[in-house]
């Protein structure tokens, strides 16, 4: 493409640009829409230049636990990635943990962070939780992806794996590692960001937003979703800089890739694969028990996996706890449902649809890519003074927490559209339609597979959130609720329920994707 | 044979160029190109990489249309025979849709014009056995060799029945072994019914044994140096090629490609 038409794409999005702030202008000026949900621009500007020492205090806190723990879970992270690639078994006993990690809504364990740390400790854990995956998942890639040849080079020298590690591993990893940071970043701001929820500290944007709740005040409310996703974006910025440096091939601009890759299925007698199932479990069990007796607190606070277990099935009034666990999951699983399928067919609609406009869909990526470093929780409570604190404000919560990174997912899958096999359509007078219809759509199936593996714990955080923050119902709002009544037996329950729930419907998506490639692919 | 009006009946290319500019800089991948083929014929191109082989295939099949100068073929233009599903073309890598079985791929120009595939059954069927993959209707192009899927697109070239069978190196990925066996295979196939065909290939043996004339091109600018008429009876045999008279023409193909040695 000439730079020419380059240019008039530029200016033609910046007309855009313009033209929505206008848009968004006269709405705010007018209270058009949802009595005033949309502050005008220039409102929003003027109370974040007002309360500007306020905003100051609150960026710093949040800053500084989301940096700490940024780094702290990314040395464990690159750390467990090298263990991985030297000694495969410890993946493999590690996997539990490592898809808890992936899968679970980080939400989910806040209060027992809350109850287990003081100060700003919380925020640096769920921060350091929340870049592990990402970092550790693109790091074992890279560490895995080196050319089979150097390898051999270097065996032929008489070096062992630790030679090839330090003289060609570490070095391949490097790009992938990056990209693992440029993920990693705004995750570690929403970590920071959602482990304030519930925690006494007087400093952070969660705790600014969560005091702002009650005050009526949409333009602070925005002011602090942008600003929130203004740091993750400086933070995704800085790494994209040193991942483009690093990198000097293209890298394909999704997030985070799955625990378990879709054609991994190795051949194995089950009853190993069932052990390896069994031993990862219980490593993943151990760890819990083992962190307990690491913190080392009142036993009153914590609960044990045997604990856990006990509260909801022996205790005194295990059956009432049972009877309210089963009704908030009876309310968050159907929103968690709804809102992902919405999310990924709108993903799927939209991707498609621009396909048939390049153009538009050229000017549209930059933004679905910004966007999906948005903490976009952080707009929950705006979502709810336009939609209401009833089940529509779940449902858009989830869809806008799921819609961008599908949609990002799919619209690469279609853009890798095989050239020839198009224009074998074309050959025989198809229409762009056509090509749609027997090549494009088709084609984007896995990757409308591989978007659904990834958005589906985003979709369960998503719903979590607007109930704990807005409607009052299901797994969030008795998280919540169980916290202010101190209940800490049902804390550590749904803590432990909502990662159960997570691990399940990931398995069921891997599974759906496993046994649909296997019929698209001919099995 | 090649006479004045089989020609004008048959296939022109005249004059035909074709520049690309790429960041600034022009390619001319083709200028002022010429070249007949009657009707009914097997030409083979054959040149240097990047002496704009695949271009031309491509202008031939209406997908591309030139700066300049005029194709046809017969009366009509290529994108009108296009259009009309007058065209079958194999690409250098198979191309195949690898979530469509074995028949599901070569019914795919049926479904784009919007032909009934159950009326054709036989007819796909025919060509399976044609390309020697019966037995794999069910297959999947994952399960399949690669000549096997080479073969695969052969058939859904051929499948729409098209008066012009367009082939860009389509054994290029193979080795020589099987190579000779597709060789004889398409002459085969091309024999039932004689589409007009035009084969890019990079082998000197391969364009002897399949063509009836050898267009030799040049690169930078891309154009059409010469062509060679290869005299040889139909159906050729496999032990042409250790003739003497084969090697002469191969021979003398090679000198007008790589300059007298
Ligand atoms: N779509 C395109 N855009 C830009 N340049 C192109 C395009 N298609 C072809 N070219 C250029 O035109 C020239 C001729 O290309 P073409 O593919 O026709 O060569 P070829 O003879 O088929 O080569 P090969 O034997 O390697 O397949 C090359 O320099 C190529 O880079
Ligand atoms: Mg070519």
């Amino acid at each position: 493409m000439s730079g020419a038409s380059e240019r008039i794409l530029r200016i033609r999005s910046a007309i855009a640009i313009a033209a929505m702030l206008a848009a968004w202008e006269i709405v705010g000026r007018f209270e058009l829409i949802a009595n005033g949900a949309f502050p005008a621009p220039t409102a929003i500007l003027s109370g974040l230049w007002a309360d500007s020492d306020l905003y100051w205090r609150h960026i710093s806190a949040s800053v500084r636990s989301a940096s700490l723990g940024f780094v702290i879970g990314n040395v464990i992270a690159v750390l467990m990635a090298v263990l991985f690639v030297q000694f495969p078994a410890t993946e493999r006993l590690m996997s539990g943990i490592n898809i808890t990690l992936f899968a679970m809504p980080l939400i989910a364990v806040v209060p027992v962070l809350v109850l287990a740390f003081d100060g700003s400790t919380p925020q640096v854990v769920l921060a350091a939780v929340a870049v592990y995956y990402p970092t550790m998942s693109s790091m074992l890639l890279g560490l895995r992806n080196v050319d089979d040849r150097l390898v051999d080079a270097i065996r032929g020298f008489g070096g062992g794996s630790l030679a090839i590690l330090r003289r060609v591993r570490l070095r391949a990893a490097l790009p992938a590692l990056t990209i693992g940071l440029r993920t990693a970043a705004p995750a570690a701001v929403l970590g920071s960001l959602l482990a304030e929820f519930g925690s006494g500290s007087r400093w952070g944007l969660g705790t600014f937003l969560l005091g702002s709740l009650g005050a009526g005040d949409p333009a602070r409310l925005w002011g602090i979703g942008l600003v929130a996703t203004g740091i993750a974006g400086v933070g995704y910025g800085v790494f994209a800089l040193v991942a483009k440096v690093t990198t000097r091939q293209v890298a394909s601009e999704t997030l985070a890739t799955s625990p378990v890759p879709a054609s991994g299925s190795r051949e194995e007698h089950p009853v190993t694969r069932f052990l390896y199932a069994l031993a990862s479990l219980i490593v993943a069990l151990g760890a819990w028990q083992l962190l307990l007796a690491v913190i080392d607190l009142n036993p009153i606070l914590t609960r044990s996996p045997v604990g856990v277990v006990r509260f909801l099935f022996t205790e005194d009034g295990s059956g009432e706890a049972r009877a309210r666990l089963v009704t908030a999951l009876g309310e968050t699983l159907p929103a968690v449902f709804w809102g992902l399928a919405a999310g990924l067919v709108a993903a799927f609609v939209f991707a498609v649809v621009l396909t048939l406009l390049p153009s538009v869909g050229r000017s549209v990526l930059p933004f679905a890519l910004i966007s999906q470093t948005m903490p976009l929780v952080a707009f929950t409570p705006l979502i709810a003074l336009v939609f209401g604190r009833g089940a529509w404000t779940t449902i858009v919560v989830t869809i806008s927490v799921t819609f961008f990174p599908s949609f990002v997912t799919i619209a690469q899958g279609l853009a890798m559209t095989p050239r020839r096999a198009v224009d074998v359509v074309q050959i025989y007078g198809g229409s762009k339609l056509t090509v749609l219809r027997l090549v494009s759509v088709p084609s984007a199936v896995p990757y409308l597979l591989a978007a659904a593996r990834l958005a589906a714990p985003r979709a369960l955080l998503g719903v979590m959130v607007a109930e704990w923050l807005a409607t009052g119902r299901g797994l969030g709002n008795l998280l919540n609720e169980s916290r202010g009544r101190l209940d800490f037996g049902m804390i550590w329950s749904v803590a432990a329920v909502s990662v159960v729930v997570a691990i399940a419907l990931y398995r069921v998506f891997v599974a759906i994707d496993q046994m649909v490639m296997k019929r698209y692919l001919g099995g | 044979m090649g006479s004045t009006e089989t020609v004008a009946s048959g296939l022109s290319v005249a004059s035909v160029s074709r520049t690309f500019s790429v960041k600034g800089s022009t390619v001319r991948a083709l200028e002022e190109a010429t070249l007949a083929a009657p009707l009914g014929s097997f030409t083979a191109l054959i040149g240097p990489s990047g002496c704009g082989k695949s271009t031309l295939l491509r202008l031939l099949s209406g997908l591309d249309r030139p700066d300049s100068g005029e194709l046809r073929i017969g009366d009509r233009s290529p994108d009108q025979v296009r259009l009309a599903g007058g065209i079958g073309i194999v690409f250098q890598d198979p191309a195949l849709l690898p979530w469509r079985t074995v028949v599901g791929n070569i019914s795919l120009p049926l479904q784009v014009k919007g032909d009934s595939v159950s009326e054709a059954r036989d007819r796909i069927h025919s060509l399976i056995e044609l390309v020697g993959l019966k037995g794999f209707e069910k297959a999947h192009p994952g399960q399949l060799s690669g000549g096997m899927r080479q073969r695969v697109a052969i058939a859904r070239a051929l499948v729409t029945e098209p008066s012009v069978l367009l082939l860009d190196e389509p054994f290029g990925a193979l080795d020589e072994i099987l190579r000779r066996t597709m060789n004889e295979e398409l002459q085969r196939i091309w024999m039932e019914r004689r589409p007009t065909a035009v084969l890019v290939t990079h082998s000197v043996e391969e364009a002897v044994f399949l063509a009836d004339q050898v267009a030799v091109m040049a690169k930078q600018p891309g154009r059409v140096l010469d062509t060679i008429e290869i005299p040889f009876e139909r159906p050729r045999r496999a032990s042409l090629v250790r003739s003497p008279e084969f090697r002469a023409v191969a021979d003398h193909l090679s000198e007008k490609l790589f300059g007298p040695t």
